[in-house]
Parts: structure tokens; C-alpha cells; sequence
């Protein structure tokens, strides 16, 4: 099973686009603004539910290999995100219904507001979706969607533990951690991104592989 | 005895001529000016003699510079004095100060444009009046002189010189002309010297607009050009547009507007007086009490005087009808039924209220709106038309506009409440035609809106917003759809 309830969280936050979309009927029943706006809210509950049966595969360990963590991307990220949307989505109704002014602005708004609930569901989606294991010999990536994901690094590997973090991702307490295998293009990189605690997190890599 | 007459007309003759000379000079030495002390001299200034018995060598300035006579252009100019200092004059440049060609209006047209036969008078103000007078020399454009033919002197004033102009007898086409004013003998260099331009056309008075058609209750500003400057144009509307009852002024006292009031000269009409300045005059009419049509501007130059006549320039202009603005239409009480329980539903066939009386204008296919109370939404447009049809006998139609059919309706629905709290369906119908007003009656026929309604464009609104919800509904759409494309690749993609 994905992690945490996908499937609820995505449908509460389809309740309100679905809830505007009957009222939209209700409204305008001769307008067809209710169709895409019925059509994006039950895309979110069902991209909740396939979500939420996609279960990323865990690794295979070897015999005398011992998964130490896990971790998986946080989700503050994602709610920000969708967090943003909302003045814009308020705005663009009030200007729709409370307004005359010209189509454009509403139009304009909502799309503002649109793009920044996408960029917030996908990333919701994205991270539950994802999921890092390590253990005492490797640091590997899971991910899958329709089609599976999955990097490795070994310990031994290992040439360059970066990180970094943005202004943002302080205030909110995340952070990222980059590791690579070496320089060129046979190298492989590994981005952990929007992680809690991420330098606890890249202090334990580099016990590791100092230990490996 | 004829040779003795002859003999003696000769002797006088010749005695004549022997004399003539010392005449000549004699009047010449008079013209002379006769410097004192205190007085001015001009660079360049050669016909001056020095009272008593100073030589220009004994005057000499700060610098020890003596005066020459006649005096050099490039004599410094200052004070030159005496060694006693008894006798002191100072040294200037000559000056045209001031130079203007003005119209009958007395605005300058230098470098302008008269038309033909106009006078213009030309005025030359300048500092060396003492010395010698202005001459005024007029060419054409090709450097004939024509003087003579449109120049005449006036008497001159203490340093201010006045000519006429007068265009009648000239062929405009020489035209332009330029007029050159300078001292007549020596002084006629440098700053003692001015010209300009006077061109001669027939031009015709022009009336125009930025804004041909404008909102009810804008500005509308205009501009009258072609007139001669200083001129005073007058701008006159019929009455007969104004609103019922409107009471305010049409035109607004700005720009080069100098009156603005009601002739009642034969026809009465709204007039404004403007005066032309800088090639042009600029006013403003405001449409707040003028009915939405098309109507036209009258221009007259010259105020009053062919008030009666053709006009100089006409101008059309619209008056589009006023938006609306955003406004939410307040809940409407519904009168509490006498008997308890569920809210009855009232005859359609009427609007609720005894006394319920329509007002609001009607389209050519007379859609209006439903003013009652019904307990059910109506399902479409064609629900509230039957209604409509089954009110029409109560209804009086006000401010029909056949030439604004209206073809695109929009429903919506509020829930007001009632005042025993029970919500109720008011449905009002948004005719999406500029010309056409809808209106919502509440308790006992009172009138709660009466609003032309709007056609909400995408871009702008108003009567000519053509381009309507369907964009802003395929725009969503292809948001929509985009946003979940994206996601769907992005998560493909891995996130």
C-alpha cells in the first residue's frame, strides 16, 4: 500500500472542486462550466484511489544486508502549494459571480489558481508515490507510477554527499540531499528531496560509507 | 521781352541748382542727433554730434576705451564719460524687442495663417526710437517686395510701431510672406532686426473627436481647429437629446471654453463658446443627461453670428447606453402568508402583489423579467417565458427598443428568505442586450431594480463585447485538461 491514505486526502480535496461544480450546474445549468470542473474533481478521487494501490516494491535485500531507514519525501511542500491556490480559486469565483467584470480576469485568476493546485496535487502525488530506503550497502530510490523507477547507489559508490536547502524549504524544515557516484556521465546521482531532518539524514550516508 | 523771361527763369534755375546743395546738407546736418548728456547711443549709430564742447575722444569708458563717432558696431557698449565727468552717455545695442502680427481677435499670428482679405496688424516694440524709426519690408515667398501693396504705416508711438496688413488685394498664392521690421537708416543689423512668416489660405474649421462614442455618464472631449487664432468658435447641440428632466449642463466649462449656456434664438440650443488658442480649442461635453443615440456637434466660428445659418463643421458622436455597476440584487422580502405552514404557491398568472407593476425596457421579442416568487427554479429559459407570457397582461412596458432584439438569456438563480425564514426562488433573467433593462419587483409591486443590464464581455463590456462565457469556458477547459495532462506525464515521468 502507497503510503499514508492518498485516497482520503485526494478525495477531501476533490469534495470542493466537485462541490463547486454542482453548484456551478445548480448556477448555470445551461453553461458547461460544471463539466470540466466535475470532470477535475473526479480525476483527483481517482488518481486518489490508483494512488493509493500502487504500492512501491520494496528491495530486495541481500542475505547479509540490513535496511537501516526509510524515508520518504515530506508533504508540507504539496499543501503549500495547493494552500496557494485557494485565494486565487476564491478570487476567480468572486469575479465570476459577484462581478461584472470582463470574462478575462475570472478566466485569468482561476488559471493562476489552477496552476499552482496542480503543481500542489501532482507533487502530493508524486511524493507518496516515492520512498528511499537504506541500508547498510546501498541508498536506492523507488518510485512507480505506471512504470517502475528504482536507482541504487552503493555504499562504496559514493563520491559526493551534497546538500542544500532553500529558503523556503528552512522555514519549513526540509531539505535536500544529492549524492553521486563519481564524475562523468556513468555516474549515478541520487536527488532526496523536500526530506525532514535531511543533514541527520546525510550524516548517516557518510557514516556509511565511511564504515563500507 | 519773352528772352527777358526766359533769361530770368534760367538765372533762377541755375541759382537754384547752385543752392540746392547746401539744402540738401543743410536738412541732412539737421537730422543729425544731437547727443546731451545722459542719452543713449546705439552701436552703429553714425548721424550723432555731442552737445557742447565735448569731443568723443574725452568720453571714455570704465576701461579707457574712448567713444569713436560715428559709432562703431563694435563699439563696447557701457558708459562713457567725461574726464570732469560732467557729460556722460552709454553705449547699447539696438533692439527689436518685440514683434507681433495680430488678428482682429488680437491674438499674435506670427509665423500663422490668415485668411484672405483678413487685416493684420503689426506692432514693433523697440529701443531705439530715439535714434530712428522701423521700416517695414514685406517679400514673397520668392523675395519680391510687396511693400507697397499691403503695408500701411500707422503713426508711430515712443519706441512702438504700428503698420497694417491688409490681405485684400493680394494674390495668396505669393504667399508665404515675410515681414521684416529693422531701423530705417543705420540700425538695421543684429537684434535691430526681426522677421517672421504670414501665410494667406482659405481653411475650413474641423471639429473632432478621440472618442466618437462613449458611455453614458463619460466625458467627451473635442477639439475645433482650422479657425483663426484668438478666434471664438462656438459648438452647439439640439436640446431634444437630453434626458427627461435633466437639469445639469451638457457642456463643461474647461479647456478653452470661455461660456456655455441655452440660445434661444429661433431654435434653442445648447451651446458652448470656445476660444481658439494655440491653433485649436479643446472642450468636453458630459453625457450624463443625454439620452444613448447618435447625435452631432455644430460648429460656428465666430459666435452668434451664423447661429442661424450653415454650419462651419459638423461632428457626429454616440452616447452608448450607461454599464451598470456591480451590484447584488438585495433580498427581497416576501410578505408572510397570514396561514401558518408550508408557503403557498402563488398564481403565476400574476405577479405577487396586488398592485405589482412592471417597469424596465422590453425587447423586440418583449422578454422580460420574472418578478414574482415562484417555488420552483424554473428548469430553462422557456420556463420563465411562459410565465412571462402569463404577466404580460400586468405588465407596462416601458422604454422599448426594437432595434436591440434581444437573443442570448441568461438564467440564474438566488435563495432569498422569507420572512417566516423559508427560503424562496427569485429568479432573475439577464438579457444580455445593452438596451434592454430587467427589473425585480418585490412586496406589493414595489420596484427593487430597474437596471439596463450588461453584456459581459471577455475582454470589455459593453454593446460591442461579442465575445462572451464561451471563451472564458473553452479557456478553463483547456486549462483543465492541460493540468491534468501534465500531471499525468509528470508523474509518468517520475515526479
Amino acid at each position: 500500500m502507497a503510503r499514508g491514505y492518498p485516497v482520503i486526502w485526494s478525495t477531501i480535496i476533490a469534495m470542493p472542486i466537485l462541490g463547486t461544480g454542482v453548484w456551478l450546474y445548480l448556477r448555470l445549468p445551461d453553461e458547461l462550466y460544471h463539466v470540466p470542473v466535475a470532470v477535475f474533481g473526479s480525476f483527483v478521487i481517482v488518481m486518489g484511489v490508483y494512488v493509493q494501490l500502487i504500492t512501491p516494491q520494496e528491495p530486495v535485500l541481500y542475505d547479509d544486508e540490513a535496511l537501516i531507514t526509510t524515508r520518504h519525501p515530506s508533504h508540507r511542500v504539496a499543501a503549500g502549494m495547493m494552500a496557494s491556490s485557494i485565494p486565487f480559486l476564491i478570487a476567480a469565483g468572486f469575479l465570476l459571480f459577484r462581478t461584472l467584470y470582463p470574462y478575462i480576469y475570472p478566466t485569468g485568476v482561476f488559471l493562476v489558481g489552477l496552476y499552482y493546485f496542480t503543481k500542489g496535487i501532482k507533487t502530493y502525488w508524486s511524493n507518496t508515490l516515492t520512498r528511499f530506503f537504506v541500508t547498510d550497502e546501498r541508498v536506492i530510490s523507488n518510485y512507480r507510477f505506471l512504470s517502475l523507477k528504482r536507482k541504487e547507489i552503493p555504499m562504496s559508490k559514493i563520491r559526493g554527499i551534497e546538500e542544500n536547502k532553500s529558503v523556503a524549504e528552512t522555514l519549513v524544515g526540509l531539505g535536500n540531499v544529492r549524492l553521486a557516484s563519481g564524475g562523468g556521465g556513468g555516474s549515478v546521482r541520487l536527488v532526496i528531496r523536500n526530506i525532514e531532518e535531511s543533514s541527520t539524514f546525510a550524516d548517516e550516508i557518510r557514516n556509511l560509507v565511511r564504515q563500507s | 521781352m519773352s528772352r527777358k523771361y526766359i533769361a530770368g527763369i534760367i538765372t533762377i534755375l541755375i541759382g537754384v541748382s547752385l543752392i540746392a546743395p547746401w539744402i540738401i546738407m543743410g536738412s541732412a546736418a539737421a537730422s543729425e542727433r544731437n547727443v546731451g548728456s545722459g542719452d543713449l547711443v546705439f552701436q552703429g549709430e553714425s548721424e550723432i554730434s555731442l552737445e557742447g564742447n565735448y569731443t568723443p575722444e574725452e568720453l571714455i569708458n570704465i576701461e579707457g576705451y574712448p567713444l569713436e563717432l560715428p559709432v562703431s558696431v563694435a563699439q563696447p557698449m557701457g558708459i562713457y564719460q567725461s574726464s570732469d565727468q560732467e557729460f556722460r552717455l552709454a553705449v547699447v545695442e539696438a533692439k527689436v524687442t518685440d514683434f507681433e502680427l495680430l488678428n482682429k481677435y488680437g491674438e499674435d499670428n506670427s509665423g500663422g495663417v490668415v485668411r484672405p482679405g483678413a487685416v493684420v496688424e503689426g506692432v514693433v516694440e523697440y529701443n531705439f526710437g530715439v535714434s530712428e524709426s522701423i521700416e517695414v519690408r514685406v517679400t514673397t515667398r520668392r523675395g519680391l517686395d510687396v511693400t507697397q501693396q499691403l503695408v500701411t504705416e500707422l503713426d508711430p508711438e515712443n519706441d512702438q510701431y504700428k503698420f497694417i496688413i491688409d490681405t485684400s488685394d493680394i494674390d495668396p498664392e505669393l504667399s508665404p510672406f515675410t515681414v521684416t521690421v529693422e531701423g530705417e537708416d543705420d540700425l538695421d543689423f543684429g537684434e535691430a532686426t526681426q522677421s517672421t512668416t504670414l501665410a494667406i489660405q482659405n481653411f475650413q474649421p474641423s471639429i473632432t473627436s478621440d472618442d466618437g462614442s462613449v458611455v453614458q455618464g463619460e466625458h467627451l472631449t473635442y477639439a475645433i481647429s482650422g479657425a483663426a487664432e484668438g478666434a471664438t468658435v462656438s459648438i452647439h447641440i439640439d436640446p431634444d437629446i437630453l434626458e427627461e428632466g435633466f437639469e445639469g449642463d451638457v457642456f463643461r466649462d474647461v479647456g478653452d471654453v470661455e461660456s456655455i449656456g441655452t440660445s434661444y434664438n429661433q431654435l434653442s440650443t445648447l451651446y458652448s463658446d470656445l476660444e481658439i488658442d494655440n491653433g485649436q480649442a479643446v472642450g468636453q461635453i458630459s453625457t450624463d443627461g443625454i439620452k444613448p443615440g447618435t447625435y452631432e456637434f455644430q460648429v460656428f466660428v465666430e459666435s452668434g453670428e451664423t447661429a442661424n445659418g450653415e454650419p462651419d463643421a459638423t461632428m457626429a458622436f454616440e452616447v452608448e447606453w450607461d454599464e451598470p455597476p456591480p451590484t447584488e440584487i438585495p433580498p427581497t422580502p416576501i410578505p408572510e402568508p397570514e396561514s401558518a405552514g408550508p408557503t403557498p404557491v402563488p398564481d403565476q398568472s400574476k405577479p405577487s402583489g396586488s398592485d405589482s407593476a412592471f417597469s424596465g425596457g422590453s425587447s423586440q421579442n418583449d422578454d422580460r423579467t420574472e418578478s414574482t416568487a415562484p417555488t420552483e427554479k424554473p428548469d430553462s429559459i422557456d420556463d420563465i417565458a411562459d410565465n412571462d407570457s402569463n404577466n404580460r397582461d400586468d405588465i407596462d412596458p416601458v422604454d422599448t427598443d426594437e432595434n436591440n432584439p434581444s437573443d442570448e438569456k441568461e438564467v440564474e438563480t438566488n435563495e432569498i428568505e422569507s420572512s417566516n425564514d423559508e427560503p424562496k426562488a427569485v429568479t432573475e433573467q439577464h438579457l444580455n442586450d445593452s438596451s434592454t433593462t430587467a427589473a425585480t419587483t418585490g412586496e406589493a409591486g414595489e420596484e427593487i431594480a430597474d437596471e439596463p443590464q450588461l453584456r459581459r464581455g471577455f475582454f470589455t463590456n459593453g454593446s460591442d463585447a461579442s465575445i462572451t462565457f464561451i471563451d472564458s469556458l473553452s479557456i478553463t477547459t483547456i486549462g483543465i485538461a492541460l493540468s491534468l495532462l501534465s500531471i499525468l506525464v509528470d508523474l509518468e515521468r517520475g515526479g
